[in-house]
């Protein structure tokens, strides 16, 4: 069946069965920044923004989406040219293997979109469905703030 | 392994809707967020109906109480003012608490009313609150009480063309108090135990009702019928509470946790639903 | 000891060189790859602990449309492996076949299927019709070698290719017995005696990314292998044994991983993969499930320590016995090995004459055993630095001041070294950096030790703090290899081609940053290609923590020969002696004058006396220099649920010289909250027929965000002279840390002693209860 998708402020028809998750179509139409960590919605890789918010796309049927705005770590920046909220991660040291990474960055997007200067708790709610085993998460905190801070001048 | 869906309707009324299940006759039925339909689905299911298009994501604060539409999701539940503010704040609360942001965002309340599992918070919240769950069918609307809709898994209490449409909250009397308690060995992992308490002093300080569910233990959410027994017209003490939440406790019939054993389960449940009492006449008392 | 040392790019705060493709999600993992006519595989898992498998029939299967082969242990070739990624031969058994007619775990392979999409791959499954005859399993590895205990290993062709003790007949794959001095008159001389037995529990890694492999036939008909491990070159070797292809037709690609920790150090999913790829000549893909990663991958070892030390009361050590039962799983990998080191990676660290390290690794139908961060350490860390604790209590003395009276000091050395190496006799060894001391000093003051020990409180909710001190090592002595290659181009960068294998702990960017120091460059002139068998030299891999200390130093030597003929073409241009020739900032600057690094390219490859600046170079240890670390953890139970908090947990840590500190940094951190949660809550849950019961995030409780404590993270700098610029590794070491850390903790809080992680509240509260009642 062909689905309308509106990814990164494209829309874009795709072949799917409205009943497949998203994760494996995105990934299937080459946004390969989204990851499959465990297929159940509980690690995070695979978190994309829908109208704005951070989801889990292996969760979300392909054929709830149509007319929503999908925004994908594509969307974000481009390897010439960073978003803060990338730059930040770098210089936080808070990239280790990478897996995680395009997840929490998102996640990262919508809470600063939402409160530009977040407290420590605040950082922690809003990322609470991230996973990273590499990190220990201390410098992905640091990371946030350090983008937070940027990001108001 | 994606669902068998093949057809996703998107009906504009809840006319349109009900129309829909009626013709499909278990083949369609409806859908909130989706994702309990993205791990698995009986195979006889074909299609769906999504409620987005029906006007139901709103909280409506009113005189009588809070409605909330069946496709509100559960972080707006979380972040909402006016949930915030209604009832100590029981259903914010319990509402910020469920799964983790992503999930939040996804589930829908009337999905997770609907399809229940042993850790679901807030239908134990639901309860204890003394909500009403407003279901419309292809013969109008009605409202079934809490007990009726958690009588037995919901999707077998509706009939096959009826939907949940809002679940409505009603206003607390004065000099009442509610708390929810929850308990996990981690931030991620289902919750072992959790409980909902929602309590009102009479004028002579005596306990004029008591809402006890505990969660966790079993999967349909019950009103216990023992902790309101032993608190109702009593004055209220930690020695009364202790005593009504092991009542509450002892009521139930657990269901084996592979993760602890029933011995500590139960006087985790216990701890739990006691800590939720106290903070219910807690916020009672500062009512007064 | 502070270094003063002042490092152009080492030790410098620099951007990792892989980063932009990380942050983007542009950088390729094994399932990122696109290739067309590419296969999905899964595989039939045995419902049983133990069976022998009477008849496979895949005929319905195979005649599924769109199956393109399915394998069983009829049509692959027998030929008994270990599937450990070690080097050669392997301190590991071979007791595996790639699919065998027994089954020893459940979730064991028994078929695998590749197919035109991964519905039809699992559709097959259920067409495979197994019989199995049941045998009767072991799951208690204090049952395995009991007489009359099933044999779990009873092939003829099983195997042990190096000379060491062991016997599949009685489930014994591992052994060590390793005696220094005399145990009789050491426990004699101590005024105290103390003795108690200790329980490591099974873990699992749980990295974000699933093992995945792929595997295609090149135009050249050689078998290419992308996949997601720690290992590639052992990948390749073992590979081409299981499959009887010649070493020389397999290449094996390293992309982008998330993450290893030791679970991607074996070859788990390449040899079926590949086999696959073999039987129906196309692209296959093989992405293990979460719960597949849970029971069929790797664990951390189940291991049982009996620990007995003699202690005079002015905190002498006299005697220390350790004796360990080690629970291996249905396969031996990995088992000897780690179990050696648990002797090895904490009896020296505290001085004492007498010394007894006896244990015993065997085989059980529970889940297989392997490499995981800490590799042993992690199990004796957890006896020794408890019962530090407690005979710090017992001889009136604060643990702190026992440790620093107690700890291996710089200039002193160990028979532990030398009479317990990796499955076979160690190296002896001076510790040439330690800044021990000062790690113990950081963390009392920054944990406010003195004010804040012994005072428990009152009320249901109590506080306590705990210490512990640990080692690791740097690289395998002796075994270890790593090697680099270096090129020149004409604008002044160079391509640095290594075999070490970056799974997400930077060491692309440490590589990078020891050449840029070396070449006078900047970081960001180094461009890094590792781990790729036809391209990149040979490198054992990333395990023992070995990167940044011994293929740094393989990077070292190899930049300093390219730097050597730099100097000899600037000597030229520069008509000066070589020798006075430094390489700064980009340029070769000499007495007279100085030429740009670019120039000196250009002129090497176009210009005159045209040849190609590189080198190569190998590097391979008699050393494996320990980074040192000291804990402190605060923590709050809740007595009447049991719940153990970790409110403040702060580490110091010496790792040499620090080539990247903030990847350092995230090194412990990462390694200290895994700690953690292994001591609080991550467990195996297993039934009475040893099926894992908990194989997903929801009932296996990792950390998550809202779990993270107060971390205070220290380094101590100091300089190791046979590392590369001082450096010496830390990626282990602190995983040691969390289990005694927390124990001791606990016990401060609340007076009672648990000696078994993990330390869940029904644990703990059952603790409570049970000295409530005394």
């Amino acid at each position: 069946m062909k689905l309308m998708l509106k990814i990164n402020k494209t829309e874009k028809m795709v072949e799917a069965e409205p009943g497949e998750v998203l994760l494996h179509v995105l990934r299937r139409e080459g946004y390969k920044g989204a990851k499959f960590g465990c297929g159940q919605g509980f690690c995070g890789a695979c978190t994309v923004l829908l109208d704005g918010k951070p989801v889990n796309s292996c969760l979300l049927l392909v054929g709830l989406v149509e007319g929503r705005e999908i925004t994908t770590i594509e969307g974000l920046g481009s390897v010439d040219r960073l978003h803060p909220i990338q730059e930040a991660y770098l210089d936080a040291g808070a990239v280790q293997c990478g897996y995680c990474t395009p997840g929490f960055v998102l996640a990262t997007k919508a809470l600063l979109d939402e409160k530009p200067d977040p407290t420590d708790g605040q950082v922690k709610q809003a990322l609470d469905g991230n996973y990273c085993r590499c990190t220990g998460y201390v410098k992905i905190v640091d990371a946030v703030k350090l983008a937070a801070k940027r990001m108001r001048r | 392994m994606a669902a068998k869906i093949k057809l996703i309707h998107y009906p504009r009324s809840a006319r349109e809707l009900t129309a829909l299940l009626d013709r499909g006759k278990g083949r369609i039925v409806p859908v909130g967020g989706g994702v309990s339909f993205s791990f698995s689905s009986p195979s006889k299911i074909a299609e769906l109906a999504s409620l987005r298009s029906l006007g139901l994501d709103k909280i409506l604060r009113g005189r009588n109480g809070l409605r909330l539409g069946a496709m509100v999701t559960i972080a707006q539940l979380a972040a909402s003012p006016d949930a915030a503010q209604f009832r100590d704040g029981l259903l914010a609360l319990a509402a910020s608490r469920v799964a983790a942001t992503p999930n939040r965002n996804l589930i829908t309340i009337g999905g997770n009313a609907i399809r229940l599992f042993i850790w679901s918070d807030l239908p134990s919240v639901y309860c204890a609150m003394g909500a009403v769950f407003k279901v419309r069918g292809p013969n109008g609307m009605k409202k079934i009480s809490c007990d009726e809709f958690y009588a037995s898994q919901p999707l077998t209490v509706l009939k096959g063309s009826e939907f949940l449409e809002e679940i409505i909250v009603p206003a607390g009397a004065p000099c009442s108090g509610g708390a929810f308690e929850k308990f996990s060995e981690t931030s991620n992992t289902f919750a072992l135990v959790s409980a909902a308490a929602c309590v009102t002093l009479g004028s002579s300080g005596r306990c004029a009702s008591a809402r006890l569910v505990i969660g966790g233990l079993q999967l349909l959410p019950r009103v216990s019928e023992q902790a309101a027994r032993i608190l109702e017209g009593r004055v209220p003490s930690p020695e009364l509470m202790q005593k009504a939440a092991a009542a509450a406790v002892g009521a139930v019939k657990m269901v084996r946790d592979i993760r602890v054993s029933d011995e500590y389960k139960k006087g985790l449940a216990l701890t739990v639903a006691r800590r939720a009492l106290e903070g219910a006449f807690r916020a009672a008392g500062g009512k007064k | 000891m502070s270094t003063e040392i002042k490092f152009n790019e080492v030790n410098q705060i620099r951007r990792r060189v892989d980063g932009v493709g990380l942050v983007t999600g542009k950088a390729l993992y094994t399932d990122d790859y696109d290739i067309p006519g590419m296969l999905s595989a899964k595989v039939l898992r045995s419902p049983h602990a133990h069976a022998r498998i009477k008849s496979i029939d895949a005929s319905k299967a195979r005649a599924l449309e769109g199956v393109r082969a399915v394998l069983t242990w009829n049509n692959v070739p027998r030929v008994i492996i270990t599937e450990a990624g070690q080097g050669f031969p392997e301190p590991s058994p071979y007791d595996k076949f790639i699919l065998d007619n027994k089954v020893r775990f459940v979730g064991d392979e028994v078929a695998v299927v590749a197919a035109e999409t991964a519905e039809i791959a699992e559709q097959a499954l259920t067409l495979i019709g197994v019989h199995y005859e049941a045998l009767p399993p072991i799951f208690d590895p204090r049952e395995s070698m009991k007489p009359g205990a099933p044999v779990i290993h009873d092939e003829p062709e099983w195997l042990i290719p190096i000379p060491v003790e062991m016997d599949p007949k009685k489930n014994c794959c591992g052994r060590a017995d390793v005696t220094i001095g005399d145990m009789g008159k050491g426990f004699a001389d101590a005024d105290l005696v103390f003795e108690n037995e200790y329980e490591n529990h099974y873990a699992q890694h749980v990295t974000n990314e699933p093992h995945t492999t792929i595997s295609y036939l090149d135009p050249c008909n050689r078998l290419v292998i992308i996949s997601s491990t720690q290992v590639p070159f052992h990948v390749r070797r073992i590979v081409a044994r299981a499959l009887e292809l010649p070493v020389k037709r397999i290449r094996v690609i390293k992309p982008r991983i998330g993450g290893g920790f030791g679970s991607k150090q074996d070859i788990v999913t390449e040899p079926l993969c590949a086999a696959l790829t073999l039987a129906t000549g196309r692209p296959v893909r093989l992405q293990l499930t979460r719960e597949e990663v849970f029971t069929s991958s790797r664990t951390r070892h189940q291991t049982i320590t009996r620990l007995k030390t003699g202690i005079k009361r002015d905190g002498t050590l006299t005697a220390m016995e350790m004796e360990c039962l080690q629970n291996a799983g249905p396969y031996g990998t990995h088992g000897l090995t780690v179990l050696t080191n648990t002797g090895s990676k904490i009896l020296p660290l505290f001085r004492c004459p007498n010394v007894r390290f006896n244990a015993w690794s065997v085989y059980t139908n529970l889940s297989q055993g392997g490499a995981y961060r800490g590799y042993g350490g992690t199990q004796s860390s957890l006896a020794v630095n408890i019962q530090m604790d407690e005979m710090a209590r017992a001889i009136g003395m604060d643990p702190p001041d026992l440790y620093r009276k107690l700890h291996i000091r710089k200039g002193e050395g160990s028979p532990v070294f030398a009479a317990l190496g990796e499955g076979a006799e160690g190296h002896a060894m001076t510790i040439n950096s330690c800044g021990l001391a000062e790690c113990i000093d950081i963390v009392v003051r920054e944990s406010r030790w003195a004010g804040k020990r012994n005072k428990p409180g009152t009320g249901s909710i109590r506080r306590g703090l705990g210490m512990a001190v640990m080692m690791q090592g740097s690289s395998i002595p002796k075994i270890d290899m790593a090697s680099c290659s270096i090129k020149m181009n004409e604008d002044g960068s160079f391509n640095l081609l290594c075999g070490a294998t970056d799974l997400g702990t930077g060491s692309d960017t440490v590589m990078a940053k020891i050449a840029a120091e070396v070449l006078g460059a900047r970081t960001s002139d180094i461009l890094v290609y590792s781990s790729d068998t036809d391209l990149t030299p040979f490198d054992v891999g990333a395990y023992a923590s070995s990167t940044t200390y011994l293929s740094g130093m393989a990077t070292k030597k190899c930049a300093e020969k390219v730097a050597e003929q730099i100097r000899k073409v600037a000597a030229e241009m520069l008509e000066e002696d070589a020798a006075r020739i430094r390489l700064e900032a980009g340029k070769a600057i000499g007495t007279k004058g100085e030429v740009t690094l670019a120039q000196v390219g250009t002129r090497s490859l176009y210009e005159k006396d045209q040849h190609q600046i590189a080198a190569f170079a190998s590097a391979h240890s008699d050393q494996s220099p320990p980074p040192f670390s000291a804990h402190v953890a605060e923590v709050e139970v809740d007595t009447e649920t049991g719940k153990v908090t970790v409110v403040r947990y702060v580490t110091a840590t010496d790792c040499g010289v620090a080539i990247n500190p903030l990847l350092a940094e995230g090194q412990v951190e990462g390694a200290l909250l895994n700690g953690i949660s292994y001591a609080l809550t991550e467990r195996y849950i297993y039934n009475e027929k040893g099926r894992l019961l908990n194989p997903s995030f929801g009932t296996y409780g990792v950390f998550f965000m809202r779990d993270l404590p107060e971390i205070r993270t220290f380094l101590v700098p100091t300089y190791e002279p046979t590392g590369p610029f001082g450096a010496k590794s830390i990626a282990e070491v602190c995983i040691n840390g969390p289990c005694p850390a927390i124990s001791n903790a606990i016990f401060d809080a609340i007076g009672l002693r648990l000696r078994r992680p993990p330390y869940t509240p029904e644990t703990v509260f059952h603790a409570i209860m049970a000295q409530t009642l005394k």
